[in-house]
């Protein structure tokens, strides 16, 4: 499970070995196949990652467009006036700024808390013995498919009882009960060594030392996954933030967003500059951090 | 010429409140008003200032509100002038029209709803039916009451209560782009109610659209989400009802109704209306009229100022009459403004209200966003529309149209539930060519038939 | 008595590291699936007062076309989603797992869509699949193929959200066979050659099984996925035209938020909660049985 990687940051590189964690063979050991079977799957890889791809660009071709250059065919692949105020007039009109800023307090926060409550309780679970262990976490368990659509109504009115409406909290606390990265830590946790404890307990370790100094430090990866998962799932989360916010200057950008659908209405060049804007930080952490996307995939996935 | 269109606009009013209640006769209700229209005019804003004490007011009250920007504007405006007048200060909140039912009920849900929040006459009974406005009885008498046409003034009472004041009141008639129409050749358009389209030349002058004019669809409709009733302007146009004379049963198994929605399916299937502008998706066709990819719309006169600020000077484009079928007819439709059970600030809230509606402020607000006055003493007024006032004469003559049952239907306690039977049923009838007329009538009657 | 004291501090210490998580879920999970429960035998509005109405919500549900639209409508969602997603996320592992020029690139574009919100992938094909201003069929009226009305008709609406769905997943899919087809050692593929065992027949005899642990993960986790499909339905179609694009997460918040019918919204809640909670219980049965096979 642990394999050393290189330290490579190139984004190429990076994404060269994915599934570092799972390669049998080195990668210079790697069989090839014939030039012309390469040749081949270069050229579907091109069409597929063209079509994929043209989504993405022709946000981005909109945004910097006004809608009368792209209502008549044959549209140029190129604009031909580059419409910047499409990006920054939105940030005027509207709280753009506050629904950002929303976005990155909830997403961070709710990645450290997740973080504290599920690296602590994956561990309890893998590795310590205590009374309904496993009762409690098949309960816990039992709740990875349950869509928000089942609480929400009853978990609406809890939040309006703590005051926490329009709040950031409000988005967070209620996530924080999130079933999917403590499987995946107890997963992890489950295939750590026992030797590697049992050697610190014999050093005089007591299990909070040795949670904190001996099993963090080798829990990188996990760490790494969970916080790219949880800060993808809270920065792309719609549902729940919908429902608890309604004061636009309290908006998450996904919600801010289908705010702005109603207000640009067919005007698609601002809105899509907005979509792009949103997107954006999450493009960066990926493009730094896919290694950590995949592993975490495949951790939960081959386990 | 207009002067007379409003008066006739008022009979009809007038006639529909009479309707309502059986105790008042039609005629001499409607020759009171009129005759005493002048001179309340001059005493109004007195009037309605006086039946309160004009002691200053202090804090801040909410009012929530859609709009176009000309809407907005003038609200705030009127806010100014009360906070320069009366001391409070009025927040002026723009939530999206289609989300602010929505987000009204949450804060209602959370105990933190606005002061005051504008409303469709439609949807005022499903939140006073739950408690959540004010009764506003101690604050509006019978003398305050009087001032407003009786129908819309009883869309605003509760069991008699008023829960808030009316506001305006807007209606739906045919814009159309000129140059498509040139394009077409169709060089004369109906300038008359009585010379109005019948739908036959309706589906004529579309068919050439859509022969001339490929690239747009020669026509939509403006039923979309809580406006899915103005279908019932189709319906009341062949000669149907929803309801019978006592709102107690759905009459859409009729003949008339059969034919306005195999009709309405048939410009679907003929390609006459825009395939994708259906009920249930908020797409509105107002907001594509612009981009020239629809050729004609039914569409309110209040969306005037935004239309004509997104076509600018890309093309012209006029209005003329609904077509008509066995009768003319248009939908009521218009707004309140109502004050919340919950107002922390309950006082400025309901003077606000009432400054809202003071002859000038409504003469003001109607002319700023091209709609029509509630109060009686406006009717007689001049009012000088601040955009494209040459459009606004058919939207006046088109509102004589209100039928008298339509405008029950839509003031009745159980209409929000009516028009979501129509969200409901109407896109799985006009999407598919296959669905059958008895399907969507059955389905139609049995939700309206639960819901009464 | 060492040892039983050593007992008694992991036993404390267990507890109080997921007491953390045990508060959480108590609170924001397990009640809250209990009032679902309560609030399902209620009428209430939101705001206005809450009546007891007894089982009256599961009767209305059993007459409600809606309802049985939504829940048909998911089925059939599910079952073109899942294989299509299962199939196109093996096709783009098997075609980026061996060595090509730039192979790294195109798996990170591959996975790109993963990482966007449902409401901005929305939004981008809101503006793809606009019937009247889309590029798509101004695309295909300029070669002379049919437009197609995406929002209009039912079928084409229904295409929409699972072109979107497919878009978003192919690259978790591929993520997911990539792992597991580098754990196949090569051994094992070396000893099929000597049996003759190339291309298809490779595939079809050693890949394919091979990989069954992973298809079920994926099947499983695709399931989930496709219960809980909102967002993208939520911008791109509102669950219309009619209700050809209503599924069950959907109807009930309508219900609940649109529609001021909480009580019902929470009776399709503990419906949901029902069909998931038997969903998970044959999934466990299935995996146990694996594992033990």
């Amino acid at each position: 499970m642990t394999t050393p990687r290189d330290s490579s940051t190139s984004l190429a590189d990076l994404a060269g070995e994915p599934t570092a964690v799972a390669v049998a063979a080195p990668a210079e050991g790697e069989a090839r196949d014939s030039r012309r079977v390469t040749g081949i799957r270069l050229v579907i890889a091109i069409v597929s990652v063209v079509v994929l791809m043209f989504p993405m660009y022709w946000m981005i071709r909109t945004s910097l467009a006004p809608t009368s250059e792209l209502s008549d065919l044959p549209v140029a692949l190129w604009p031909k006036n580059w419409l910047w105020h499409n990006y920054t007039d939105p940030w005027h009109q509207f709280p753009f700024a506050r629904w950002l800023k929303n976005s990155v307090v909830i997403a961070v926060v709710s990645v450290v808390l997740t973080l504290a409550i599920n690296l602590m309780a994956g561990y309890a679970f893998a590795k310590l013995r205590f009374p309904m262990r496993n009762a409690l976490f098949l309960l816990i368990i039992s709740t990875l498919m349950v869509p928000i659509q089942v609480i929400m109504v009853p978990q609406f009115q809890m939040v309006i009882d703590l005051h926490l409406l329009n709040s950031n909290w409000g988005v967070i606390i209620p996530r924080l009960a999130e079933a999917f990265g403590l499987f995946m830590a107890r997963q992890f946790f489950l295939a750590m060594p026992d030797e590697l404890i049992e050697a610190a307990k014999l050093d005089g370790a007591g299990h909070f030392r040795t949670f904190w100094s001996v099993v963090l430090p080798l829990s990188k990866p996990l760490i790494a996954s969970l916080v790219i998962f949880t800060f993808m799932w809270r920065w792309n989360e719609f549902v729940w933030p919908l429902i608890v916010l309604d004061d636009p200057n309290a908006y998450t950008l996904p919600v801010g967003l289908q705010f702005l659908i109603s207000q640009f209405s067919t005007n698609f060049g601002p809105l899509l500059a907005m979509s792009f804007l949103s997107i954006l930080p999450m493009l960066v952490v990926f493009a730094f951090f896919q290694k950590y996307f995949v592993e975490g995939v495949a951790r939960t996935g081959l386990k | 010429m207009s002067h007379l269109d409003r008066r006739s606009f008022l009979l009809t009013a007038g006639l529909t409140a009479a309707a309502g209640s059986l105790a008042v006769c039609s005629s001499g209700s409607n020759g009171t008003s009129s005759s005493t229209s002048g001179s309340t005019g001059s005493a109004s804003s007195s009037a309605s200032g006086g039946s309160s004490t004009a002691a200053p007011l202090s804090g801040t009250v909410t009012l929530t509100t859609w709009g176009s920007d000309q809407e907005v504007a003038a609200f705030k405006k009127i806010a100014a002038d009360f906070k320069a007048a009366r001391g409070a200060e009025v927040t002026v909140e723009v939530l999206p029209y289609d989300q602010i039912r929505t987000v009204i009920d949450r804060r209602l849900q959370a105990g933190n709803p606005p002061d005051l929040f504008r409303v469709s006459y439609t949807d005022v009974s499903g939140y006073a039916s739950n408690g959540a406005l004010a009764d506003l009885s101690d604050a509006m008498d019978s003398a305050f009451a009087g001032q407003f046409f009786p129908a819309l003034w009883n869309a605003v009472t509760m069991d008699g209560a008023p829960v808030g004041v009316p506001h305006h009141t807007d209606t739906s008639a045919i814009a159309y782009n000129k140059a498509h129409f040139a394009k077409a050749g169709i060089t004369s358009v109906p300038d008359t109610l009585e010379g109005a389209w019948t739908w036959d030349e309706f589906v004529a002058v579309l068919e050439k659209l859509k022969g001339a004019v490929p690239e747009a669809s020669p026509f939509a409709f403006n039923y979309q989400l809580y406006g899915a009733y103005r279908w019932f302007n189709t319906l009341f146009q062949a000669g149907g009802t929803v309801l019978d004379a006592d709102l107690k049963n759905v009459t859409l198994n009729t003949d008339q109704a059969k034919k306005a929605l195999s009709w309405t399916q048939s410009l679907y299937t003929k390609g006459l209306h825009a395939p994708s502008v259906l009920v249930k998706r908020p797409t509105y066709p107002d907001e594509i009229f612009p981009t020239q990819k629809i050729s004609m719309i039914q569409t309110g006169d209040f969306l005037i100022p935004s239309l004509d600020a997104a076509i600018g000077k890309k093309f012209d484009w006029g209005v003329t009459y609904l077509p008509r079928d066995a009768a003319a007819a248009t939908d009521l439709g218009g707004n309140a403004v109502v004050v919340t059970d919950q107002a922390k600030n309950k006082e400025a809230a309901i003077e606000f209200a009432k400054f809202l509606v003071t002859a000038d402020n409504m003469k003001y607000f109607c002319e700023q966003t091209t709609v029509l006055p509630v109060r009686n003493d406006l009717v007689d007024a001049k009012l000088d529309f601040a955009t494209r006032p040459d459009l606004m004469p058919v939207f006046q003559k088109q509102a004589t149209t209100m039928p008298d049952a339509l405008v029950k239907t839509t003031t009745m306690s159980a209409f929000p539930a009516i028009n979501q039977a129509l969200v409901d049923n109407m896109d799985q009838f006009l999407s598919n060519s296959s669905a059958s007329v008895d399907s969507v009538i059955s389905g139609l009657t049995g939700a309206i038939q639960k819901a009464l | 008595m060492a040892a039983s004291a050593a007992r008694r501090a992991e036993r404390r210490a267990g507890l109080f590291m997921v007491s953390p998580a045990l508060v959480v879920f108590s609170v924001f999970m397990f009640v809250p699936i209990g009032m679902t429960f309560w609030y399902s035998l209620h009428k209430y509005s939101g705001f206005g007062r809450m009546r007891w109405i007894g089982t009256d919500n599961y009767a209305t549900i059993l007459s409600d076309h809606t309802f049985w639209a939504a829940a048909k409508n998911t089925i059939l969602y599910t079952a073109i989603t899942v294989p299509i997603g299962v199939v196109a996320g093996l096709s783009a592992a098997l075609l980026l797992n061996r060595w090509m020029p730039a192979r790294g690139l195109f798996r990170a574009l591959f996975y790109v869509p993963v990482v966007i919100s449902g409401v901005a992938s929305g939004i981008i094909f809101l503006r793809l699949f606009d019937p009247l201003l889309g590029i798509l069929n101004q695309i295909m009226t300029s070669v002379g193929l049919p437009s197609i009305d995406w929002q209009g008709s039912g079928f084409w609406a229904l295409m929409s959200i699972i072109i979107v769905s497919t878009w978003q997943g192919i690259g978790f899919g591929m993520v997911v066979y990539l792992a597991a087809l580098q754990g196949i050692p090569r051994e094992v593929y070396e000893a099929g050659i000597v049996d003759g065992a190339i291309g298809w027949k490779r595939f079809r005899h050693i890949t394919w099984p091979l990989l069954r642990p992973t298809t079920f993960f994926l099947v499983v986790y695709s399931i989930i996925g496709s219960f809980q499909v909102f967002d993208v339905v939520y911008v791109l179609t509102r669950g219309g035209p009619g209700t050809s694009t209503t599924f069950l997460v959907q109807y009930a918040y309508d219900q609940g938020f649109n529609q001021r019918k909480q009580g019902y919204a929470a009776a399709i809640g503990v419906i949901l909660y029902v069909v998931v909670l038997l969903f998970t219980l044959v999934q466990w049965r299935v995996t146990k049985d694996r594992d033990e096979a």
